[in-house]
């Protein structure tokens, strides 16, 4: 089939295709989206094709459980005391913060008991950023080291005249508001003392310090930070790191307290496949979750057996990476830093290793991974795969659809539907809310795309608290149902058509040309051109509206304003009288223009009272009027002369025509015995009569053609007339032996017409056919009446082949056939035919091979 | 022996008409324009006048309309015009027969000799008329004798042609459509559209016209019928 591949069939399909390929991606992807998602960071591409045990879920599941493990162990050194929590365990501030680690000891000076600095944490993380609110002043010494006050305290000390202010230029009043408002920072002013009650220089400078924490537990030995901070030689200056190290505690350990008291026993021997071994070198102890492998003096026969079993994944973390021992497919430094972030002593020698039996023979975290993993990954790669495919074949067929955009299989024009013809904008903007609105009504009668992310987020929340917790994994993946994935389906299908209907439009327009041709701005342009182009009147009914509209701005502007409300009423009588004034030159106007164009050349456009432009308008139409009059008027003038110019000429022929005519009758009379001249007597006398008939019939096709003669109507039965002229033309058609076959209705069949032209009109027909009608074939005369028409036909078969058209036949001087007999002027049917229109008649002639066919048709006279 | 005289600018036009109607026994007066006819008819006895219109000097219309001031000679006029209006301007300023050329030089002989026989007629004896004899024109039509004369030359009918002929002189100037004539000839009803009566009618046409085509007598209303006119 040619051009098979841009047949409207083909279109069909590939429409089909497109949609069915765009669903799938789209399901596929929201599948693999809403699954991965599910699982965290469980993903299952990635692995491809490889078991369970290799797969980077696994992998990702091992990697949380060693952090699960770790931090479990190093929260349960920091919040136990001798295996077991204690919340009244010192913790120094500072040794927290730099080493992770709650020893009980107070180095610093600065240390809270733990169970105060989890109230404050959950405090401070509910309150947020509000709960830094206390403003603290800080003063410099003489000698360069500071001392910390409250703001309150310093208030007051001024205001007891404990401290004086010395300030260039600035009360002491003045100094605290800007200190309060926090303006002040080191060094602002050069030259300032605040001095004791005794006169001495106590501080060179001071500023306020805005990032102290309200404080509501008080540090072990003291009554606030800052006694600790004034009294503490290490900490003097670093009041700054001091808060930030509290804040950094206050922000993470409620949370963690909480993850420690509440994970429960999930990494607990019995309960997991996982086996864990950490071995505190510097302590020579041992925290494992297999009481095989406490004891620290095996430590090495115990590594072996872990390293041991068939069916094991197992690792070991060593200080050093060479020593770093594995059969998984993991990164040795990533796992060293790993453990080594929870082992807070960065140089710490320490040991950590893993091992997971993959066999699975406790139905724990790995093993439900593993039963997901094994149900979904299948269907997980071949979402990825249809996806991918489904992508690449729409992007094909999206090139196939734009190659043969708007071209049919029929020919090589572009094709516009008349959505195409819409203005460019007004299409886009109709694709765009077809497809926003039913969108946005179905999504949001839907719940929206948001259950989707209503997964993701409910597994998230799930898994901050409940990653320690069982419960955490228990019922996900039943969130993406059935009747979602043919909602999304019937959205991405829905998108695609609206895309497509945008696109291939589109499409279709650039090829044709009309993106910008038929574009809203481009009307926009060309409105503005001609303005431009036009700017002598358009300028000037801008201007006049803008009269119109700034005086009636006024007066709304300025309302109660009596002489305004005059203008305004003057402006509108004005607009008025301008508007209806405009209205009737226009309809006088287009009155002429009607008159003119209806053939009315002489009619003239009264100018009284027309104005402007109105009246140059006119003027011009009336010039029209009048050229055309003088146009119409010399037509008919030189019809007339070349009327009068055949006829004279006619005259001037048959004059010498009469004088060959005689003598050439009476040479014939002379008797020549010789028959070859009678023979060229014959013929002389045969074109002189010829051309006897072609001067007549010149001059009344002349005559008729340019419409020089006077009818005379009146009613006429056609059957008589049929009848009338049969008996006329019996002889002429029994000489060539032809049958003459009539077909009349009985009643009369009445038209009105000239009799005398109707009989002209007859004769040349008939004569027509006696002349070039076959001789011994039949000629039928068909009459016959309609309720509106009377229609006469005459039909004959012509001797001669007619290689010519209907229209050239009726042409002056043309004739059926050149090679015709000499008889005749060959004007017979183009006189017939004039005559007949003259008459409001209708005059045709067909022709089908020899058949020869005269229909002419009246209106009927009742 | 009538003396006729031939008006024509056209020398052999003039002459050929003389040998035409020399050959028929008529004197052949010659005369090439306007003004020489009118001396013509004064100096000469001239029993007719065939009388050319487009002529120096004094063309056929104007000289006609000053032969009818004191003349009652049959003209007949012979021109190339030949419009109606140029007919009828003809025939209305007083001539007897309008010719066009070319013309066919029997029927000028046939117009000239018709002219000539009413012309003597009516100048001559007044017969006496009978009630069963219609007349117009030189066309009479004798019941009592079943005879039909054109110019006092008797013309042979057919009995059936003769019906009609006598219908339509009995009517003169009535007009009888074809089933009426079909009715009253073959006395039964005409049953469908014929072109019988059509036929008999060229037939009787051709009988008694000089020119059928231009029939003087027996006229076809188109559309309508036949009728004898009335002269």
């Amino acid at each position: 089939m040619k051009n098979w591949y841009k047949k409207p069939v083909t279109k069909g399909i590939l429409l089909l295709l497109a949609h069915l390929t765009v669903v799938a991606a789209v399901l596929g992807m929201v599948i693999m989206l809403a699954f991965t998602g599910s699982r965290g960071s469980g993903n299952f591409l990635k692995s491809a094709s490889r078991p369970y045990a290799e797969s980077t879920s696994f992998k990702n599941l091992v990697s949380s459980a060693t952090w699960d493990v770790m931090e479990g162990i190093a929260m349960k050194n920091n919040f136990e005391t001798d295996g077991k929590y204690n919340p009244e365990k010192l913790v120094d501030v500072m040794n927290l913060a730099k080493n992770g680690v709650i020893d009980g000891e107070n180095e610093s000076g600065l240390a809270y008991t733990l169970e105060d600095l989890i109230n404050w944490s959950s405090e401070y993380v509910e309150e947020g950023a509000n709960y830094g609110d206390n403003d603290v002043v800080v003063c410099e010494k003489p000698d360069g080291t500071y001392h910390y006050y409250y703001m309150s305290e310093f208030k007051s000390l001024v205001e007891d005249n404990k401290l004086r202010m010395e300030v260039e230029g600035m009360t002491s009043e003045d100094f605290m508001q800007q200190l309060e408002n926090g303006y002040f920072t080191s060094g602002y002013y050069n030259s300032m003392a605040i001095k004791s009650a005794d006169g001495d220089t106590e501080y060179t400078d001071c500023w306020t310090f805005s990032e102290a924490l309200r404080e509501k537990y008080t540090p072990a030995g003291a009554a606030n930070i800052l006694e600790v901070v004034n009294k503490s030689p290490e900490l003097n200056g670093k009041l700054s790191r001091v808060y930030g190290y509290l804040q950094n505690i206050l922000g993470s350990l409620s949370s963690q307290v909480d993850r420690y008291l509440y994970s429960g026993d999930t990494w607990e021997e019995g309960n997991t496949n996982f086996t864990y071994m950490f071995v505190d070198e510097s302590t020579k102890k041992v925290y494992t979750n297999n009481s095989h492998l406490k004891d620290y003096n095996s430590v090495k026969e115990n590594l072996e057996q872990m390293k041991a079993g068939s069916s094991n994944k197992y690792l070991i973390v060593r200080p050093k990476l060479a020593e770093f021992e594995t059969n998984m497919d993991i990164s040795a430094s990533e796992w060293r830093s790993m453990v080594k972030s929870y082992n807070y002593s960065q140089k710490a020698d320490c040991i950590f290793a893993a091992a997971v039996d993959t066999n699975f023979p406790i139905q724990d975290l790995f093993y439900a991974d593993e039963q997901d993993y094994n149900t979904y990954a299948p269907y997980m790669r071949m979402a990825a795969i249809g996806s991918t495919i489904c992508s690449i074949l729409f992007l094909a067929i999206l090139i196939w659809m734009t190659l043969i955009a708007g071209r049919s299989g029929n020919d090589e024009t572009v094709h516009l539907n008349s959505f195409d013809r819409w203005k460019t904008e007004l299409g886009g903007a109709f694709v765009i809310l077809l497809w926003l609105i039913p969108f946005i009504f179905f999504t949001s009668a839907w719940g929206g795309i948001g259950s989707i992310s209503n997964v993701q987020t409910y597994t998230k929340d799930l898994y901050s608290v409940g990653t320690y917790s069982d419960i955490a994994y228990s019922g996900y993946g039943s969130y993406l149902g059935v009747a979602d994935l043919i909602i999304m389906g019937i959205i991405a299908a829905f998108t695609t058509a609206c895309f497509l209907f945008g696109y291939l439009s589109l499409v279709r327009r650039i090829k044709a040309g009309t993106v910008w041709k038929n574009s809203l701005l481009r009307s926009v342009c060309l409105f503005l051109k001609e303005f431009w182009i036009n700017r002598n009147v358009t300028f000037r009914a801008v201007f006049s509206l803008g009269i119109f509209v700034v005086v009636h701005w006024l007066a709304l502007g300025v309302r109660g304003s009596s002489g305004v409300f005059i203008l305004m009423l003057l402006v509108e009588a004005a607009a008025v009288y301008l508007v209806v004034r405009g209205a009737i030159s226009k309809s006088r106007i287009k009155r002429g223009i009607k008159e003119i164009a209806s053939g009315n050349v002489d009619y003239q456009i009264p100018l009284e009272h027309l104005r402007g432009g109105d009246l140059k308008m006119a003027e011009m139409v009336n010039n029209i009027g009048n050229g055309l009059q003088r146009a119409v008027e010399e037509g008919m003038k030189s019809e007339r002369l070349k009327t009068d110019l055949i006829t004279n000429v006619s005259h001037d022929i048959k004059t010498p025509l009469t004088s060959i005519i005689n003598y050439v009758d009476l040479l014939k009379r002379e008797n020549f015995n010789d028959p070859k001249i009678q023979g060229y007597l014959d013929i002389l006398e045969a074109k002189a009569q010829r051309l006897k008939t072609l001067t007549e019939d010149v001059v009344e096709a002349s005559k008729v053609s340019s419409g020089n003669i006077v009818l005379e109507f009146m009613d006429v039965n056609l059957v008589e007339m049929i009848n009338q002229t049969a008996g006329e033309f019996a002889e002429k058609f029994g000489a060539k032996n032809l049958e003459m076959v009539q077909n009349l209705p009985d009643g009369p069949a009445m038209i009105h017409v000239d009799g005398r032209r109707m009989w002209r009109v007859l004769e040349n027909i008939y004569n027509n056919a006696a002349k070039y009608a076959m001789p011994g074939t039949r000629v039928y005369a068909d009459l016959w009446v309609t309720e509106e028409n009377v229609s006469f036909s005459l039909k004959n078969i012509s001797e001669q082949p007619l290689n010519i058209s209907a229209d050239e036949l009726t042409e002056r001087f043309i004739r059926g056939d050149i090679s015709r007999s000499t008889e005749g002027s060959g004007l017979g049917l183009s006189i017939a035919k004039s005559l007949t229109a003259m008459q409001e008649g209708d005059f045709r002639l067909y022709l089908d091979g020899d058949l020869f066919k005269v229909t002419i048709e009246f209106p009927r006279v009742k | 022996m009538y003396n006729i005289l031939v008006c024509d600018d056209d020398k052999e036009i003039v002459e050929a008409i003389e040998i035409y109607l020399s050959q028929e026994g008529y004197h052949v007066l010659k005369a090439y324009d306007g003004a020489e006819a009118l001396k013509m008819l004064e100096s000469e006895d001239v029993h007719l006048l065939v009388l050319d219109v487009m002529m120096p000097r004094l063309d056929g219309i104007r000289a006609t309309l000053k032969i009818r001031e004191n003349n009652s000679i049959p003209i007949i006029i012979l021109s190339a015009k030949s419009e109606d209006a140029d007919k009828i301007l003809g025939l209305n300023v007083g001539a007897d027969d309008y010719v066009t050329k070319p013309f066919n030089p029997l029927e000028l002989v046939a117009r000239v000799k018709s002219q000539l026989r009413r012309y003597t007629q009516l100048g001559g004896s007044v017969k006496e008329k009978s009630e069963r004899v219609y007349e117009v024109g030189g066309l009479a039509i004798n019941d009592d004798l079943k005879e039909v004369t054109v110019d006092g030359e008797v013309v042979k009918l057919t009995p059936i042609e003769y019906n009609i002929l006598l219908l339509l002189m009995k009517n003169q100037g009535r007009v009888f459509s074809i089933d009426q004539i079909y009715e009253s000839i073959w006395n039964e009803d005409a049953i469908g559209a014929d072109n019988t009566v059509a036929v008999h009618i060229r037939h009787i046409r051709e009988k008694i016209e000089i020119n059928p085509k231009e029939p003087r007598y027996l006229k076809v209303v188109w559309g309508v019928g036949y009728k004898i006119e009335k002269l």
